[in-house]
């Protein structure tokens, strides 16, 4: 399983917490709604690129794991694999997400991809983005 | 007292209550243990005081293994031995290192971590290093912070740093006063004569490139002429014993092991300052110290995986403008126009903020060094003790008409495993603290028997004269004693069963001053 990312476009990736607060953006845009098995809708996309100064190395990563993993093509899978709990409130959500990430790997719940060690719940966040942008 | 066997007649016989082989580390300890005693000590050494191409040439031979064994390139064989240029990196073996671990083939050692603990307090000394501290505590400063690591993964070890102790110069004058003390040099031993039975030592032949010869006789021989030297000379000895002495079982030069050492990831920091403190030597308890991460023994028994450490070792980055000024200036002291002047002067001009930051540390009389973001993480292995790794003789021959050594090191699944699992639970640990991601090297990822060209082992030479409780299962005892001979000893990393990740050094002079007292009590002194 091979996953060429630039290093650069990945240091700035993981630099400053940036996929958790778009877990967070991600979270916010469903909250209380019924998530059918389907695309994140366009405007959310688009104010999650504005978080990444190089979104397509969030989506690179989760594209390459689509590639491997079809069958988690739907976001609800993704956020429950995220652990994003439905009962976590909104303003504590990024504090929950960086605790996931933190629990990720004190318990080597991780993912290689070309060699880069992350956090399942990274990934699976990552690969929010790489889904196909729903109406 | 030294003397030049070269100079002696022909057939010279030495007496001497102990004769000591090699005046490496472990020969010139045992050597040192003695001054002052009622014990005539001989010690033999090959070379003279220094390097010499055709006595190093004795230890040529083939390295038919894995590359980076340097069975020659590693070796040095003068007065102070492989000491003449060790960097000096020194820790005892942990108390894991010695007990049997059912995931370990072959583990075990005959003796425990206590029966050797006053003898590394008395090594410490020896190699000119601080106390006999190596934990967190001791180390750890109001200036310099670890990261918490998580107990049952990864944890914080540390070296002492020997200044290096050149054995040779630091106690050459001691042994030269000593009385007691003989030291011949330029005397090569090229066989051990045995009693019919090969149960006891009779003598020690000797030879000198220009072909003098001669021998050694005393009531007890201790051979100390590091991992390789040791088992080719039992197999060399093969006038009694066909496959030479203590090889009944065929285990003389077999389980040959080093710590492997190697680049194993990539780490992308988030600060590189805040790895700082693991990646440089500093003084703290009048020592001086590295600090590494380790495998902790839980992680290590949960995982079924054998001892690893790592270091830490950031890039400098010169990158910035402030170097490329330094580069100019450097440049017009010489008088010489520098290439590419238009595009540097740019990078001056675009980078003040290096320019002054630099300018700003120098003035204060420091050392500006900025990182770069991507560090390196550097592994030390144990290895898994394997049959099949060893050293064994070739069909060619030295100037002294003596087989050459043939080096066959080898890996098992279990060090390669090793390395992967310990990596990656640094990498988890580094993740979770928030320090950085790592990227694996491609060759950890594959599990075949592929290893890197750049790998190399230290130079540690281990294993070939292993300690087990009996004969059949070793070599010597747990006092370092031939099984199946009565006053042949060995001192030196040939007897360590297992290596544990850490430097061999003060392992091999601890053994030697406890095999010291143990000659001292047979000797009855």
């Amino acid at each position: 399983m091979r996953l060429f990312i630039k290093r650069r476009r990945f240091l700035v990736l993981v630099a400053g917490g940036l996929i958790s607060t778009l877990a967070l953006k991600v979270r916010q845009a469903f909250s209380g709604a019924i998530l059918e098995s389907a695309t994140p809708p366009r405007a959310i996309v688009a104010d999650l690129d504005q978080l990444f100064a190089d979104p397509d190395s969030a989506r690179a990563v989760g594209r390459r794991y689509l590639e491997l993993h079809p069958e988690h093509a739907d976001l609800q899978v993704l956020l429950n694999g995220a652990r994003l709990g439905s009962d976590i409130h909104r303003s504590l959500l990024k504090e929950a997400l960086d605790h996931q990430r933190r629990q990720d790997f004190l318990r080597g719940d991780t993912i290689v991809l070309d060699g880069w060690l992350l956090a399942r719940s990274e990934i699976y966040v990552c690969t929010i983005l790489a889904l196909p942008i729903g109406r | 007292m030294f003397l030049d066997f070269r100079e002696f007649e022909a057939e010279r016989d030495i007496e001497a209550d102990l004769c000591i082989i090699g005046a490496g580390a472990a020969g010139i300890t045992l050597a040192r243990s003695l001054i002052g005693s009622r014990i005539q000590v001989c010690l033999l050494e090959s070379g003279g005081f220094e390097f010499d191409e055709d006595i190093q040439s004795l230890y040529d031979g083939d390295d038919v293994g894995s590359p980076g064994t340097g069975s020659t390139g590693c070796r040095l064989r003068y007065f102070g031995g492989t000491t003449n240029h060790w960097n000096g990196w020194c820790g005892p073996l942990g108390d894991l290192d010695f007990e049997l671990r059912p995931w370990v083939p072959q583990s075990g050692w005959p003796i425990s971590k206590k029966d050797l603990d006053p003898y590394y307090i008395a090594a410490q000394k020896v190699c000119e290093l601080g106390p006999y501290r190596y934990d967190l505590d001791a180390f750890s400063d109001k200036t310099r912070s670890f990261p918490a690591f998580e107990q049952a993964k990864i944890a914080i070890g540390f070296w002492q740093l020997s200044p290096p102790t050149r054995f040779g110069s630091v106690y050459r004058e001691e042994l030269e006063k000593a009385e007691n003390v003989r030291v011949y040099l330029y005397a090569n031993v090229t066989e051990i004569e045995v009693n019919e039975t090969a149960s006891y030592v009779r003598s020690v032949r000797l030879r000198t490139l220009d072909g003098k010869t001669g021998s050694a006789q005393a009531r007890y021989v201790v051979l100390a002429c590091g991992g390789i030297e040791n088992a080719r000379l039992l197999l060399l000895s093969d006038a009694v014993e066909r496959h030479g002495l203590g090889n009944s079982h065929g285990s003389v030069g077999r389980y040959f092991m080093q710590h492997p050492h190697v680049s194993v990831a990539s780490v992308l920091a988030n600060d590189p300052e805040a790895v700082r403190g693991f990646s440089e030597g500093y003084k703290s308890l009048g020592a001086r110290v590295r600090a590494g991460i380790v495998i902790t023994a839980q992680a290590q028994e949960h995982y079924q995986i054998l001892n690893y450490s790592a270091t830490v070792d950031p890039q400098p980055d010169t990158s910035g403008g402030y170097f490329v000024l330094g580069e100019m200036v450097q440049n017009a002291k010489r008088g010489k126009w520098p290439d590419e002047f238009g595009e540097k002067l740019w990078r001056v001009i675009t980078d003040l903020d290096s320019v002054s930051e630099g300018l700003y540390e120098r003035a204060r009389g420091r050392r500006y060094w900025p990182l770069k973001k991507e560090i390196i993480l550097y592994g030390r292995s144990e290895q898994q003790p394997n049959p099949d790794s060893r050293v064994s003789l070739s069909e060619q021959r030295d100037q002294l008409g003596l087989r050459k050594i043939k080096v066959d090191w080898r890996f098992t699944e279990l060090d390669k495993r090793t390395i992967r699992v310990a990596t990656q639970l640094i990498g988890e640990e580094l993740g979770r603290l928030g320090l950085g991601r790592i990227k694996l090297h491609d060759w950890l990822l594959k599990d075949n028997a592929e290893w890197p060209e750049a790998l190399w082992g230290g130079c540690h030479h281990i294993g070939t004269t292993r300690m087990s409780h009996d004969f059949k299962s070793g070599i010597v005892d747990g006092n370092c004693r031939v099984h199946t001979l009565e006053n042949l000893y060995i001192a030196g990393s040939s007897v360590f069963p297992t290596t544990g990740y850490v430097n061999p050094t003060l392992t091999i002079v601890a053994l030697a001053l406890r095999l010291s007292d143990q000659l001292k009590a047979k000797l009855s002194v």
